[in-house]
């Protein structure tokens, strides 16, 4: 692979990342789930409906839950990482 | 793009974990082949998983403040195959249910089947046919991933609007609801999936493979 080969993909991706972080980072609140979008859509055409069962855990806070999902970002970039280099360094 | 615990259901939730039984079944065999053959095989595998956990994990603010994750299933699709796909992505799903209270473990079915089996035999599909055509390979990666995370999406609102259509206007008028819902923020991070994965993909070539370009 060539370095040359990463230039268009790293410039595009780095751009999509900007036009949508930069405009997000500058206003207050959190961005609201698409599935947390759907679940109340779900309970507008169904009013009635009521979930066949609720999650056998959940997070405690916003806080933890973002440790979690760091988490697995951290363990998906090790295992990437890991996997990538030992193909790479195979002769 | 998950379904959420218990928002399917009964009959919806079992019959969708009957859909995605087999090409679980399969592909646990195919898998269990995989690891048993040469180390690469392995490694490809490791790579496919650890890019998709990645990916799952990031979740990314979109248009409309709403937010929302990529699936990294394309890349481990095209390198490895979509039937150990269904199962790698199967085990990101498990995590994210019983760890992160994300998708569910009735839902687990249907998630499967969107995300894991349909994602995953797109972008095969899409690799395959533009590979055909002699597209370019950058292109046809891209095409395979973003594609591949639109048809998931679109998967999960079929998914929701023939469970919930049925009260008022039916199922016609209840998916494009979904779709819009899941389109807002699925269409950019598609885009987005389809950079990365052109990227991962070239830096994960070998010097081997390299060289066999250089010749070639």
């Amino acid at each position: 692979m060539t370095l040359r080969g990463m230039v268009w993909p790293t410039g595009v991706a780095v751009l999509v990342g900007a036009a949508v972080l930069v405009p997000w980072s500058a206003g207050d609140g959190d961005p609201i789930g698409a599935d947390d979008r759907a679940r109340e859509e779900v309970h507008r055409m169904a009013p009635g409906y009521i979930p066949s069962r609720e999650p056998l855990w959940q997070p405690a806070s916003k806080r933890q839950e973002s440790l979690l999902f760091a988490g697995q970002a951290a363990f998906g970039l090790l295992l990437l990482v890991f996997s990538v280099h030992r193909l790479r360094s195979d002769p | 793009m998950h379904i959420a615990e218990g928002y399917l259901p009964w009959k919806h939730a079992l019959g969708w974990t009957g859909i995605a039984l087999p090409f679980w079944i399969h592909g646990i065999r195919k898998v269990s082949r995989a690891m048993k053959e040469a180390p690469r095989r392995r490694l490809e595998l490791g790579a496919a998983g650890g890019f998709a956990f990645l990916l799952s994990a990031l979740k990314i603010p979109s248009l409309a403040g709403s937010s929302s994750h990529p699936t990294g299933i394309a890349l481990g699709a095209v390198r490895s195959g979509p039937s150990e796909m269904a199962v790698v992505g199967t085990i990101v799903l498990v995590f994210q249910a019983l760890v992160l209270a994300h998708g569910g473990i009735t839902t687990l079915g249907a998630n499967a089947f969107a995300m894991a089996v349909v994602g995953g035999w797109t972008a095969w599909g899409v690799f395959r046919l533009g590979g055909r055509c002699g597209w370019g390979e950058g292109v046809v990666l891209f095409l395979a991933a973003a594609l591949s995370d639109l048809a998931t999406y679109l998967t999960t609102a079929f998914q929701l609007a023939i469970a919930f259509g049925g009260d008022r206007g039916g199922f016609f008028a209840a998916f494009p609801k979904f779709v819009g819902i899941f389109a807002l923020t699925q269409v950019p991070l598609a885009i987005a999936e389809g950079m990365l994965t052109v990227f991962v993909v070239r830096l994960a070539r070998t010097r081997t493979e390299t060289a066999l370009e250089t010749v070639a």
